[in-house]
């Protein structure tokens, strides 16, 4: 069998546990050829952030009608032209719009849309059909593609994401790199003395070993390449602005960590959304303006692709408590000094063809991933998706 | 101790760690003298008492249910924060039982009818069940748990209406819970969802079907027409062997390897679908047979992060400062109890490590003998009821005690001594440096060797 198909068989039956050893060995191992040069930033908004408050198209009566007491005002909006404005949190947004460095698309979900956090983040994380049960992430996919190690991909948070999970390969995920390290540290003279790891006839205690010896080898290596002194950005003090601080710290003190994850909520308001939104939409923006003046002057913006998206958007009426609840596709927003389509590229959200008083799916958020995959980390993104979707140009 | 002596050993802690959660030293004692078959009668004599969890309180008791329905739904919905003291009545249990089969096999329910719906109560009751029937017949099982108003809730059956199917159960309870992926069609899931239309959980958290919403006309499953109802359909997919090979499948992978040997899954699920689904002896077929010691069975299963906290405390009888600690634990290592990620369960093996899951497992058993706490963070949530924890870590404080393992170290060989400890070939564990050091010079503190022994990849192996 070929590895393409191999692959293939396994996303179908859900089950390519065990790609076997000669499979990986067969992949030559090129840098350039990984895409190395670019690098992702991918941002996740917990809890599902209420779009339509984010880029509100003042023109629409419908838009008012269904929110008449969490609508924002025309005069409130940072207009950007007669039909569409930003919230007034998002005031570095509406500069990269204006600068042709913002992309977004309306109406991103995908069929059949779950309204539970828990599932709808799953679908997201997995690029699997709503309602599978997956143990991989398509991030995750992408370092088994590439037969990566740990240290290509980083989540800045104490716990592992789905999206960074592979069957052979998973993401790093750091909240406190001090702690890791010296939990390694007391750890290295018990474990790292075994040197014939690599021959265990038990797989699972080799699992265990080259999990063990990879996460030590990219600590170690992020240690290295973890210097402060490089970043002059105004971040935020709380903490999304310091993970980004930090992830600045990495980046451009040179790591090669192209890969990175991080998230920001709790976007899931129910009740006095105006508020709670506005505070969490100010500092997710003044933390990308710190984070993009550090890209800026290192020289990385063009190489540089900032994804942010929620697991779903949230209903266009607004509820009894000024709030809104779970809805489905939402805006996708991407961000980078090295766009090809830079501006709001298919319109402004229907407001008319509601689908249980949801926003309907226009564009399923795998055509961002395959995007992604092919033209930006140049990976097959058939292999990693299990099937194409309809192309877009942003990149 | 010559070679048989020592596999019988080996054996005996595989049965126990396997069919149970491990064993202090001093408890194995009296065991070795025993023969596998009179052990496994004594895991099953043990696994005849069936002590239900019983933390949370009937809302029903004592009350007047055509009038108080309205309370009671209130209470079930405030139950919602107790699910964290059921998990840890539970986790307690599993400690404290002497082998634990049944608490095992109710564990292995719990992950096969994965659910998680916010009402401890209806948890309690359907946690309940599984202990019940967790030995008895799995069409029990299956019956029951369609009518289980914790299962009813989680996979959206009160939705599911004559005029607005759902098909969320229907599709669950054939890919998960019978027949298994690729042994039907997705015209039988919308025609089941059918059959189990106005299949609900009343105000008084009982199930009840609603006749209103019921869809009780004609429908086409499985190439038969007929008027089914759920229970017939519950019925037809029992009739399946397909179904048999599932639960088997599943049994195994849990019980003895995630590698599959699909000859003796066939052979199990055969025995299992003429027996009428008899759990009790598929289990005792299992334990009892050569196959299941094979050296390729043993010590290649990666624990789960329950077994290995109940191991834990049974070794080290340890406790926290703030027993909510080790719900966060449990967290932190990505099994809680009452929590699985989806419906799917659990999905176990590697899944369980990634690279902080691993350090945190390798870590804890030095951490906790040098006396020093551990920081768990807290996830970042959805809901803003956990957004209030946000960013604050814990600070959690062990008290362990180690005088049982000190003193087995101190009183036998050292070869004696490993092996109680792994499960895995002893030669790989004989040269890490600081065991070889130890052997020949027996200098360092009991305590460190044994918690270092315990920081090793290998013990993660049962």
């Amino acid at each position: 069998m070929e590895r393409r198909d191999f692959v293939k068989a396994g996303l179908m039956s859900g089950s390519f546990w065990m790609l076997p050893s000669f499979v990986k060995a067969g992949i030559p191992f090129k840098l350039n050829e990984l895409g190395q040069e670019k690098r992702l930033l991918i941002i996740q908004l917990s809890g599902g952030n209420d779009g339509l408050n984010c880029l509100v198209p003042f023109r629409n009566d419908l838009y008012y009608k269904a929110r008449p007491s969490i609508g924002i005002n025309e005069n409130a909006l940072l207009k950007v032209n007669s039909e569409f404005g930003f919230n007034p949190s998002l005031n570095f947004f509406s500069e990269l719009f204006e600068n042709g460095e913002l992309s977004v698309y309306n109406g991103v979900g995908y069929p059949n849309p779950n309204r539970s956090h828990f599932q709808s983040m799953d679908t997201w994380h997995s690029a699997f059909a709503s309602g599978a049960k997956a143990n991989t992430g398509w991030i995750g996919r992408y370092l088994d593609e590439k037969d990566k190690g740990f240290v290509t991909a980083i989540e800045l948070d104490a716990y592992l994401g789905l999206a960074m999970k592979g069957e052979m390969t998973k993401g790093l995920a750091i909240q406190n790199l001090e702690e890791l390290i010296g939990k390694v540290k007391r750890l290295n003279p018990i474990v790292d003395d075994l040197a014939v790891h690599s021959n265990l006839n038990n797989p699972e205690l080799s699992y265990l070993y080259s999990t063990y010896h990879e996460t030590a080898k990219a600590l170690n290596y992020l240690q290295e390449n973890f210097k402060p002194s490089q970043v002059f950005g105004d971040y935020p003090g709380n903490e999304f602005g310091q993970k980004l601080k930090k992830l600045a710290s990495f980046w451009c003190a040179g790591a090669e960590v192209p890969i990175a994850f991080l998230s920001l909520g709790s976007f899931d308001t129910h009740a006095f959304q105006k508020g709670i939104q506005n505070n969490l939409l100010n500092n997710l923006d003044s933390s990308l303006k710190a984070f993009v003046s550090d890209l800026r002057l290192s020289g990385l913006y063009k190489d540089t692709l900032i994804f942010v998206f929620s697991e779903f958007g949230r209903r266009v009426k607004e509820n009894g408590s000024k709030g809104t609840d779970h809805g489905a596709a939402n805006y996708a927003w991407l961000i980078s000094g090295g766009l090809k389509q830079p501006g709001l590229l298919n319109g402004l959200p229907d407001l008319t063809n509601l689908i249980d008083g949801d926003l309907a799916c226009k564009i399923d958020f795998r055509s961002i991933y395959q995007s992604i995959l092919n033209q930006w980390l140049k990976a097959d993104s058939v292999k990693i998706l299990g099937q194409s979707y309809p192309t877009l140009g942003f990149i | 101790m010559d070679k048989t002596e020592f596999n019988h050993r080996r054996n005996i802690h595989h049965l126990i760690l396997r069919a149970g959660f491990g064993s202090s030293p001093n408890a194995y004692t009296e065991l070795y003298s025993k023969s596998i078959e009179e052990i496994v009668s004594m895991l099953f004599i043990e696994a005849n008492k069936i002590e239900p969890l019983t933390y949370i309180q009937d809302p029903l008791k004592g009350k007047d249910e055509e009038v108080s329905n309205i309370k009671v739904l209130l209470m079930i919905l405030k139950s919602k924060t107790k699910l964290e003291e059921l998990n840890l009545e539970w986790l307690e249990k599993m400690a404290n039982s002497r082998f634990g089969l049944r608490e095992k096999m109710t564990l292995f329910w719990h992950n096969f009818f994965a659910c998680s719906a916010p009402f401890a109560w209806l948890m309690q009751v359907q946690n309940n069940f599984i202990r019940q029937n967790a030995f008895g017949d799995f069409r029990t099982l299956l019956h029951g748990i369609a009518k289980d108003p914790a299962m009813i809730i989680y996979l959206n059956n009160q939705q599911n209406k004559k005029k607005s199917p759902n098909e969320n159960f229907a599709r669950e309870v054939m890919e998960l819970f019978s027949l298994g992926n690729g042994n039907y069609s997705e015209a039988d899931i919308k025609e089941v969802a059918r059959c189990f239309t106005g299949w609900t959980a009343n105000k008084s958290g009982k199930f009840e079907i609603n006749l209103e919403d019921h869809d009780a006309g004609e429908k086409s499953v499985f190439g038969r027409k007929g008027f089914f109802t759920g229970e017939q359909i519950i019925d037809m997919l029992l009739e399946n062997p397909k179904t048999a090979e599932n639960v088997v499948r599943k049994i195994y992978k849990e019980f003895v390897n995630v590698q599959v040997d699909e000859q003796r899954v066939k052979s199990l699920a055969a025995d299992f679908f003429h027996s009428g689904y008899a759990i009790k002896p598929l289990m005792e077929s299992i334990f009892l047979s050569d196959w299941f010691y094979d050296s390729n069975n043993l010590g290649t299963k990666i624990c789960d992060p329950i077994e290995w906290l109940v191991r834990l405390k049974r070794f080290t009888g340890f406790i926290v400062d703030d027993n909510k600690n080790l719900v966060r634990i449990q967290r932190k290592l990505g099994q809680t109890l009452f929590f699985p990620p989806n419906v799917g369960g659990w999905s176990g093996g590697r899944n369980w490590i990634d690279s902080n899951s691993l350090l945190m497992r390798l870590s804890i058993s030095l951490t906790i003998a040098q006396g020093e706490k551990i920081v768990i963070e807290n996830k970042q949530g959805f809901d803003n009821e956990e957004k209030e924890e946000l960013g604050k870590n814990k600070s959690v404080k062990f008290s362990a005690d180690w005088r049982e393992l000190e003193s087995f170290l101190n009183r036998v060989s050292l070869d004696e001594f490993l092996n109680f400890l792994f499960q895995v070939d002893l030669s790989l564990v004989k040269q890490h440096a600081f065991v070889k050091e130890y052997e020949t010079k027996k200098n360092q503190q009991a305590i460190n060797f044994i918690a270092k022994c315990m920081a090793l990849p290998e013990f993660q192996l049962i």
